[in-house]
């Protein structure tokens, strides 16, 4: 069973196609970058595949269940593209700990193993330090980094990242993608939009390119790790729909 | 002594409820920029009120059911999105105020019982009143605090709750719903016109002076509690209303805040390591093997690379720099 199917979606946005039958599918302990130049529809195909936005045509399925009646959700983590947290005075801690919240009850109270879990996420992309700092104090590519570890800190089995390393310095990089690297061995699914594929190049079993909100034929079974072959890079001549 | 007063006891206990109450959901109202929805439903409650006095029920409870029906309206209006929302808020809320006034002078109820209710009234807290602000101020508190963390994460990040299974809309009407609880709990001493007043002010004073969600929300209390009470015993001696006071006080905290503030965190920022600024990328023009300019179809694969374009030679990526190419 396939951890993600869309079959044949279409978007609609302000009255514009935005997703044109597109057809994904991510088996489980697959790693799959999600390859574009801007505006090709990357994050709206993410989004979709998330609910957060109408399909107009096909249907999407999450571990095998229909979109709509989807409610394991604490089986996958998000991390959306742009730091897009509305309470700048909240902690990192604080950030973090709504990443637990999909295994939780109403009125349940976070225990030891979630804070376990916590802990460890802030740890894992090294923002130990800065744990009980503001948001708005941390620079963008650590903003990031306290997105990614919301998403990693209820421990799911798919990880869904929209460009998770943007603004993000080059040796931190390195050390995501080897933490990354590290939760595929242990058997999760990635399916990670990047503008290029830089540190993760190891970490990645193939590569989907969207051209103007359509898969690329042909790019969809490119191995990412090849050696000699340089890897489908998003051509930007001839792109559609720019932002 | 005014604490042997009974009236004054009634007073002091309301106006502790309502200090307590209102930053804790007004955390919430602040973070969705929803400031100016309290005094919409603030007016709203005053066509409660007037409803109240015109039939002879009692006014909290008529209150209550008003606000809440309102709360629930303009929630829905505003989660449709549609460009009339705001017009037909603004209908809602001079709506209930024209309504309610109007309610109150037909029945010969003119401007003085009415404007206890405006205004806030030391006399006029019933024991009737209490039990249910009491009651009612529990049940909020509750809510609040149990559902904290879900509340927190719909209000920081709308999208990514959703991704977490959690009923964003739901939440989202329990938040509007519980403004409209706490606007009748705080109407008897603060009065329905600056109700807003005593959820927002405290919570805008204490995230100057707190980092941390969770504690500016507990600070944000205890202002709202210090400058009830302060404004009930301050208004005993002026003769005033304790609304007017109240409101006062609590933006005495928020200016009070603004340069305290600055020298917290002044203090915070002088004990931080500065980190050090990384280093720009070394200048290494490329082999010379590259005879040819790059450009659309020159065979060399563009990458975008930041605010330029490379080209992509045996692995390497070649930069534009100055008529030659750089290593990126
Ligand atoms: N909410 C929206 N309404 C209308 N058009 C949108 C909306 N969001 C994105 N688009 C358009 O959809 C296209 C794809 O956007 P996006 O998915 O963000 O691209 P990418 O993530 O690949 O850069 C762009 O042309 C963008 O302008
Ligand atoms: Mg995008």
């Amino acid at each position: 069973m396939a951890i993600i199917e869309a079959d044949d979606i279409n978007v609609t946005l302000g009255g514009l196609p935005i997703l044109r039958s597109v057809t994904l599918s991510v088996e489980p302990g697959e790693a799959v970058a999600l390859l574009g130049a801007n505006g090709s529809g990357k994050t709206t195909l993410m989004r979709a595949l998330l609910g957060l936005y109408p399909l107009s045509h096909g249907e999407v399925k999450l571990f095998g269940t229909e979109l709509s009646h989807f409610r394991q959700w604490n089986r996958l983590g998000y991390v959306p593209q742009r730091a897009s947290v509305k309470v700048p005075q909240a902690t990192v801690r604080e950030i973090v700990s709504t990443g637990v919240l999909s295994s939780l009850k109403p009125f349940q109270h976070i225990g030891k193993r979630e804070k376990a879990r916590i802990d460890g996420a802030i740890e894992e992309v090294g923002l130990e330090q800065k744990a009980n700092q503001p948001i708005k104090e941390l620079s963008g590519g650590q903003q990031q980094r306290a997105l990614i570890a919301r998403a990693l800190a209820g421990h799911p089995e798919l990880l869904m990242m929209d460009e998770p390393f943007a603004g993000v310095d080059l040796d931190v990089q390195a050390s995501l993608a080897e933490l990354l690297g590290k939760l595929k061995k242990q058997g999760k699914t990635l399916l990670i939009v990047l503008h290029e594929l830089g540190a993760m190049r190891s970490v990645l079993d193939r590569a989907v390119s969207l051209r103007g909100g359509r898969v690329l034929a042909g790019v969809d079974e490119t191995h990412a790790h090849h050696e000699t072959e340089p890897v489908e890079e998003p051509d930007i001549f001839g792109r559609e729909g720019l932002e | 002594m005014i604490f042997t007063l009974e009236f004054m006891q009634r007073a002091l206990i309301a106006a502790a409820i309502a200090g307590v109450v209102s930053p804790t959901v007004g955390a919430f109202i602040v973070q969705r920029r929803l400031s100016l929805l309290g005094d919409g439903l603030g007016h709203v409650a005053i066509a409660g009120v007037g409803l109240a006095l015109a039939t002879g029920m009692a006014p909290l409870p008529v209150a209550v059911v008003v606000a809440i029906l309102g709360a629930v309206i303009i929630e829905l209006l505003r989660s449709s999105g549609r460009a009339s929302a705001d017009t037909a808020m603004a209908v809602i809320f001079y709506g209930g105020l024209a309504t309610g006034i109007l309610l109150a002078g037909m029945v010969g109820q003119g401007a003085g019982t009415l404007s206890s209710y405006l205004f806030g009234s030391l006399l006029s807290v019933e024991a009737l009143d209490i039990w249910l602000i009491g009651i009612l101020g529990a049940a909020i508190v509750v809510l609040v605090f149990g559902l904290f963390k879900q509340l927190f994460a719909v209000s920081s990040d709308e999208d990514y709750a959703h991704t977490l299974g959690l009923n964003v809309r739901f939440y989202n009407l329990l938040i509007v719903v519980l403004a409209a609880c706490t606007i009748t709990v705080s109407m008897r001493t603060v009065g329905l016109l600056m109700v807003s007043a005593l959820m927002v002010v405290p919570v805008a004073a204490s995230n100057n002076l707190t980092r941390g969600f969770s504690r500016s929300v507990l600070v944000a209390m205890g202002l709202g509690l210090f400058s009830a009470l302060a404004g009930v015993i301050g208004s005993f001696y002026l003769d005033a209303p304790p609304g007017s006071l109240i409101v006062v006080i609590t933006i005495i905290c928020f200016v009070i805040s603004l340069p305290l503030g600055k020298q917290l965190l002044r203090r915070r920022r002088g004990l931080q390591v500065v980190e050090a600024v990384e280093p720009p990328p070394p200048h290494i023009p490329a082999d010379e093997d590259c005879e040819h300019v790059h450009g659309p179809g020159c065979g060399h694969r563009a990458v975008i690379h930041g605010s330029h374009v490379d080209y992509l030679v045996d692995g390497h990526r070649h930069a534009e720099h100055e008529g030659h190419y750089d290593e990126h």
